[in-house]
């Protein structure tokens, strides 16, 4: 057991090293970097107020002096090749030091650090709601197999299914927030929370999360529950629930006591998976519902190039996913008596 | 009603539903009984309806496909006599288990995988003595085991059926099916799966366990070799029908039914010639979809006659002794 764990959190190394790596040299070759940004920001400065500012003839007609753009490129690392700036990297990373955001030029990790309880938040919130719901639901549509009540809950879910997250959070947005106005439109808390009671506070954060987790649970919902349902009727129908049945145990106490176990095994592995999905969120609910959690935080970082904060949040989702994995084999070996570590 | 008699089937009809063909009659027409203490064996080829007769016994068809269309299925009860066909479903688990219990074909899938052998056996002590304290069902259940032949009872009550072979698992089926006592054990080709040393264990542990326990046995199986031993009375089906029911010993020697008669020729035996082909029954079984009217072995019976494509073979009764042909009777 104990070097089971000690295997699988040594493989963690190489496959973190070998994701770090590849995004590290992306963000390297990729066009319209920091750098390029600043470059293009000073040239349009240049064009509108030129006449404050000298055209350098060595600088090839750029709006900065070389000592400028050679501070700049140490500013943002890449006075470096990639492969010597991904070791300085990850030897900080090491000490737990992510760098700092180019963007807000604070430390990468205090800015993910204040993000993750929102996404926490949400991501422990949908997961035990997907799960709540979808075992009980998969387990009555399997007992009920065929009736009109499984016709009608399927054709729902699967419309939950086909529709993307982000239309459904836009669409309950509009119903719910915008023309019934039964929830507030977006954020984390209300602006004024920290003067509520404890009370209005518990009441404010609730108000705020039915429409995102509604969202976010829509998304999970489809598969687990038809997971949930398709081992159920297949573990009904084997060997050993007839043999219960035979020895005289109910057809209930068959289906709880006997089936449902068998049942929960590959739900048990997916288990991992939606950790690390989850708890590093969706961008696209959070920019919708205005919640600033590490989703949003990525993206923004992505799309305006703030590579220390890229390489942070890939840092924090990569180490979740690869610890959710492990976790996955703990919840199969918690149900499943014939998985061993070895 | 005869002392002896434990199980009485009388004219039991059991139907598919299908999609294609509507309702598909498998087991047409049985009647049989079951006698305490004796083991009657059913014989037939894959697809005659034996195995849908001996779920038809404990009502676990699988549903919602498999239906008793009609007939009755009497157990002898302490409160009398009880028809297992009109029970109502919450009645079922008082006789299942208690009064008649079933062992299965594939002991590899028979066990809950994810439930230890103790939990297992532990439910069904549950369920028919509630009475009984936790640590009497430990004590039972162990003395349990060792009657099965289980090793070691104490160590293996605690693993589960992967760590056990086979021949084991089907111990503990064994177990679990005699927890409660049962008058009628109903055995669905309990060796069929086994390696041939195993299945003659398992022949003689269910042999000793009827003597000490005087339960009734029926035996579906398709090997006449197991009837030979097994067996004081045999029933031989025929796609759905019963052909004859004799007494082992007569039906060997003397089978009466084209049939019968054809399957016992199509046994290798040590005397014959060798290099020489087997004696086979021409033809194959008719599927149920086309069912021929008149006596269901026409297409392939040697005797035929007009009447056999006409009329099914009224059953001749002598004594306990039941004859399905127009052609042949107890004397000719």
């Amino acid at each position: 057991m104990t070097s089971y764990i000690l295997k699988r959190l040594f493989w963690i190394v190489p496959t973190f090293l070998g994701i770090t790596l590849i995004v590290f040299a992306i963000t390297r070759f990729v066009p319209g970097g920091p750098l390029e940004q600043v470059l293009m920001r000073g040239a349009l400065m240049g064009a509108e107020g030129g006449k404050n500012i000298k055209m350098d003839a060595s600088s090839g007609g750029a709006a900065l002096s070389n000592e400028q753009l050679a501070s700049l490129k140490a500013y943002y690392g890449f006075d470096r090749p990639w492969y010597q700036s991904y070791v300085l990297w990850l030897g900080k990373v090491l000490t737990f030091d992510l760098g700092r955001s180019t963007r807000y030029n604070e430390p990468v990790g205090a800015l993910i650090w204040s993000k993750l309880p929102i996404s926490t938040y949400y991501g422990i919130l949908t997961m035990l709601i997907t799960y709540l719901i979808c075992i009980p639901l998969g387990i009555w549509k399997a007992i009920r197999h065929n009736s009109f009540f499984d016709y009608i809950s399927s054709i729902l879910v699967f419309i939950g299914y086909s529709l993307p997250a982000y239309v459904v959070a836009i669409i309950l947005l509009v119903v719910f927030a915008s023309n019934l106005e039964w929830f507030p439109l977006g954020g984390f808390t209300s602006s004024d929370f920290s003067e509520y009671t404890f009370f209005s506070k518990i009441i404010d954060l609730i108000e705020h999360s039915v429409l995102p987790l509604t969202a976010y649970v829509l998304g999970s919902f489809a598969m687990m529950t038809f997971l949930m349902k398709n081992t159920l009727m297949e573990n009904l129908s084997a060997d050993y629930v007839r043999t219960a049945i035979a020895k005289g145990v109910s057809f209930r106490k068959a289906v709880f006591s006997h089936a449902v176990r068998n049942s929960l095994i590959p739900m048990a592995t997916h288990f991992g998976q939606n950790i690390s999905v989850i708890l590093t969120g969706s961008f696209l609910i959070e920019k919708i519902f205005n919640i600033d959690g590490l989703g949003l935080l990525g993206y923004e970082s992505l799309v305006e190039r703030d590579y220390p904060v890229v390489m942070g949040t890939l840092v924090v989702s990569s180490i979740l996913f690869l610890i959710g994995n492990i976790l996955s084999d703990f919840a199969v070996a918690l149900v499943d008596p014939r998985i061993q570590f070895k | 009603m005869d002392d002896q008699v434990v199980l009485r089937v009388s004219n039991l009809r059991v139907g598919f539903a299908t999609e294609d063909h509507g309702m598909l009659v498998a087991v047409d027409g049985l009647s049989f009984d079951l006698r305490a203490g004796e083991t009657l064996g059913l014989v037939g080829e894959s697809g005659c309806g034996k195995s849908v007769t001996a779920l038809s016994l404990l009502r676990l068809l699988p549903q919602p496909l498999g239906k008793i269309l009609s007939g009755e299925i009497l157990i002898k009860t302490k409160d009398g006599w009880e028809d297992i066909v009109r029970l109502p479903a919450n009645q079922l688990s008082r006789i299942r288990g208690a009064r008649i219990s079933m062992i299965f074909q594939e002991p590899m899938t028979a066990l809950n995988p994810v439930h230890t052998i103790g939990r297992q056996i532990f439910e069904s002590f549950r369920l028919h003595f509630p009475e009984m304290s936790d640590k009497d069902i430990l004590m039972k259940s162990l003395e349990l085991l060792e009657d099965v032949g289980i090793p070691s009872p104490e160590k293996r009550i605690h693993e589960f059926p992967h760590q056990l072979s086979g021949g084991m698992r089907q111990r503990v089926v064994i177990a679990i099916a005699l927890s409660a006592d049962p008058d009628i054990l109903v055995a669905d080709e309990p060796t069929t799966a086994l390696d041939v040393t195993i299945q003659a264990q398992i022949l003689d542990l269910m042999l000793a366990l009827q003597k000490k326990r005087g339960m009734s046995i029926l035996l579906i199986t398709h090997d006449l070799g197991v009837v030979a031993q097994m067996c004081q009375r045999t029933l031989v089906m025929y796609a759905g029908r019963l052909a004859e029911a004799r007494d082992t010993r007569s039906l060997f020697k003397d089978p009466r039914h084209p049939y019968t008669k054809g399957l016992l020729h199509s046994i290798p035996r040590l005397g014959s010639v060798r290099k020489t082909l087997l004696p086979t029954i021409e033809g194959s079984v008719p599927a149920l979809k086309d069912l021929l009217r008149g006596c269901r072995f026409q297409s392939r019976c040697p005797l035929v006659t007009e009447r056999c494509r006409e009329e099914i073979p009224e059953v001749q009764i002598k004594q306990d002794q039941n004859l399905a042909c127009w052609n042949r009777g107890f004397h000719d």
